[in-house]
């Protein structure tokens, strides 16, 4: 089921749009799937995998039902195009720019490249596991510097515990499933610093929710510093999650040691997406101010039941629920709503997932009746 | 442009089909669809003769699949991985740990290569062969031990045999060949594995496996459940017309799927996974498919025959021919005439890939190749 908008509701934006969502049926600029406000085990409110519930931008969809009907064919050259888009929009030459099935595959292949140079990967902890399990599966011992006090990621520890052996740096930042930002001039710091002695990959996955003056991308320092690397995703704010598209951004030679020699793995309906969505500012905006306005709601919670939490920088919140996160995600489940997964050591904390205002509502009415 | 065909006219195959299936387009309803033979082709549209691609598209039942998952693809695709592995497993009689997906085979070929890289082993293999896992293993720094096929232009065994060194721990071999169409014989084959797998991983890539129709050929997927360190890989975009889709399927023992696959393989897409799950089960179109490919190779045969071009005989949705003149002679005439065929394959430099699309676009093809050539 799907409700329509018009281009002006679109933009109006704010708790009217929720309003207007479910009256309107004029011709739509923007169609979006309704509120799932009666959820079950079979149709959940799916708040546990920061995904993007609102599904792909209309412009999106509309070239990728068009490109499924060339997707029996091999197609270099749509590649070629995201390659431009991305190069214009982030100012960075096309030659310094890899895309693949989602970052996965970067991140997979930077723990390769790590292994075959026998070495250890730094990183803190907790963090997205895809690096660190990626390394430890192959054997490799990984020295995860557990966040500060302030739940941040604690830069100085880390720098402490840099060793020759480190091959291969890893931060995400805004980290996950904490919510944090690394401050742009202590981060700019530690990797010039760490990239003489060592890879530096810093995956950017939910660079596009981030609205804090202390937060910057580190993409301008691989023009001229072939030790780092920075991933992007479609995943996120796009809502590719199942469709997989995603970015490394690094000298070209580094490149070389994290993709294949010419990459034949792409989904051709995912680019010709790809080439839209990251077009459509409109989308994405939209996308932003409903994160927005779902995360107020959260915090209002957190704040009126008194949890503590961290102010978020992403599309999912981080929450002391001062009860094991196994049994929020239990309780919430049986009325369903899928939460995070329990991230240890932090058990008792809960990674929640924005979804819609309406939903978010509706999960919070939910929480306040079962743990308030 | 597409044309429509019932499905009795689908079943009853043949080059009725083709040709009925031009008259009657606009038919109601209609169990198949596929796209209309190319025989006006312009340079904004030329015959696609130089990828083996399969020119069909996909199933109906694939395309149906791939377009009513689009409004779940936001979400990231964790049981249908599952379900497609399980579907994988059932259709080779294999237990599910021995079954890996990924985006193509690409992903497989590249992981053995790494995991040969780390274990600081050289990697032998055929030439001509399929290009990537050298390149990628040449990259990463490998050593490679390439051994030229036979006089018969076959993969030599006994000069890989020969060839192999301690220091190998990768062998690869595809099987049908790629730009040569051959096959290894499946006893000499076994015998090979069974004597090499002891001390390197052997990868049978088998791209072009659904094609074969030969009493010579076997899969070597039955010394996988033997647990022997074989992996053999195989592709959706071949016969499934899954090229720009990218579904791969690896098999191989338990320890080797595991350290190949991460926590979860996140790298897939949900559209092209539900689309798999449709064609691999839609057995009616992959048999239309393999006919098609066979009135394809007989045209080309009897223009090679007419001409007396020596070739190789086919198990796969390509030929493979000694054009008597360089290859890029071929493909610069031809592409004038918008059909595209093969590239240049050392040390072949006279020999033409040509990938087999439909029945009336390889006529064409030979009718000019015949007025340009002949």
């Amino acid at each position: 089921m799907t409700n329509n908008v018009t281009r002006r509701d679109w933009l109006i934006g704010g708790s009217a749009l929720a309003g207007t969502m479910l009256v309107s049926k004029m011709a739509a600029a923007q169609t979006v799937p309704a509120a799932n406000l009666n959820p079950t085990p079979e149709n959940p409110i799916r708040a546990g995998f920061n995904e993007n519930v609102y599904g792909h931008s209309l412009k999106a969809k509309k070239v990728m039902v068009k490109a499924a009907e060339t997707a029996h064919l091999y197609d270099f050259f749509s590649q070629r195009v995201l390659n431009k888009v991305i190069s214009e929009m982030e100012n960075l030459p096309g030659d310094h720019i890899a895309i693949e099935n989602g970052s996965t595959p970067f991140l997979e292949k930077a723990a390769y490249a790590c292994a075959i140079k026998q070495g250890k990967v730094l990183t803190t902890n907790p963090t997205y596991s895809s690096v660190p399990g990626t390394a430890k599966q192959l054997g490799l011992e990984v020295i995860a510097v557990p966040v500060g006090e302030d739940m941040g990621v604690d830069l100085d520890t880390m720098r402490a515990a840099m060793t020759d052996d480190v091959k291969l740096v890893y931060l995400c930042n805004p980290n996950n499933p904490i919510p944090s930002i690394i401050e742009k001039n202590a981060l700019r710091d530690f990797c010039i610093e760490m990239s003489k002695r060592a890879l530096v990959l810093i995956d950017e996955a939910y660079y596009e929710y981030v609205d804090n003056p202390d937060f910057a991308s580190m993409k301008d320092l691989v023009t001229d510093n072939p030790n780092i690397i920075i991933c992007r995703t479609a995943s996120k704010i796009h809502g590719f999650a199942g469709v997989r598209i995603g970015f490394a951004f690094a000298h070209p030679d580094t490149l070389r040691l994290i993709t294949g020699p010419f990459n034949l793995s792409l989904n051709n309906v995912a680019v010709a997406g790809a080439i839209e969505s990251y077009q459509d500012m409109e989308y994405q905006n939209f996308i932003k101010q409903k994160n927005r306005e779902s995360m107020d709601i959260l915090e209002n919670m957190f704040e009126e039941l008194g949890l503590r939490y961290i102010k978020s920088n992403s599309n999912f919140a981080f929450f002391h629920a001062g009860r094991p996160s196994t049994e929020v995600a239990e309780a919430l489940k049986k009325r369903g709503i899928l939460s995070g997964r329990p991230f240890p050591p932090f058990t008792d904390w809960v990674r929640m997932s924005t979804v819609k205002p309406e939903e978010m509502q509706y999960v919070v009415d939910v929480y306040k009746q079962l743990f308030a | 442009m597409t044309t429509n065909l019932t499905r009795r006219q689908w079943l009853a195959g043949t080059t009725t089909v083709a040709a009925s299936s031009l008259l009657l387009s606009g038919v109601k309803a209609s169990a198949q669809t596929f796209m209309a033979p190319n025989v006006n082709p312009t340079a904004e549209n030329p015959i696609r003769a130089h990828l083996n691609e399969n020119s069909y598209g996909q199933s109906l039942k694939a395309r149906k699949a791939i377009a009513d998952a689009a409004d779940d693809a936001h979400k990231y695709a964790f049981e249908d991985i599952f379900k497609l592995i399980g579907l994988m497993a059932k259709l080779q009689d294999i237990p599910k740990e021995y079954v890996g997906i990924g985006a193509g085979s690409t992903e497989f070929l590249e992981k053995a290569a790494v995991f040969n890289a780390l274990d600081g082993g050289d990697l032998l293999l055929p030439t001509p062969t399929y290009g990537d896992i050298g390149r990628f293993s040449r990259s990463l720094g490998s050593n490679l031990i390439e051994v030229p096929v036979g006089e018969d232009m076959a993969i030599n065994l006994d000069a890989m045999r020969r060839a192999m060194t301690k220091n190998v721990k990768l062998i690869y071999l595809c099987n049908p060949n790629n730009p040569i169409p051959t096959i290894i014989e499946k006893n000499a084959l076994k015998e090979f594995c069974n004597e090499f797998s002891p001390q390197a991983t052997i990868l049978i890539d088998e791209a072009y496996f659904e094609y074969v129709d030969n009493p010579n050929y076997e899969s070597m997927i039955d010394l996988v459940k033997e647990n022997k360190n074989i992996i053999v890989t195989r592709t959706a975009s071949k016969i499934h017309a899954f090229a720009g889709t990218r579904i791969g399927v690896c098999y191989a023992n338990p320890d080797i799927i595991k350290r190949m696959f991460s926590l979860f393989a996140n790298t897939l897409n949900l559209s092209a996974m539900r689309g798999a799950y449709a064609s691999y089960q839609d057995f009616e179109y992959q048999n239309f498919l393999k006919q098609k490919n066979k009135e394809c190779q007989k045209i080309i045969y009897k223009m090679l025959d007419d001409m007396g071009l020596e070739y190789k005989e086919s198990n796969a949705n390509f030929l493979f021919f000694n054009a008597g003149r360089p290859s890029k002679e071929v493909a610069e005439t031809m592409k004038k005439h918008h059909i595209l065929t093969g590239r240049e394959f050392k040390p072949f430099t006279n020999w033409v890939r040509l990938s087999l699309s439909k029945p009336e676009e390889m006529q064409l093809f030979a009718d000019i190749y015949k007025r340009e050539f002949g």
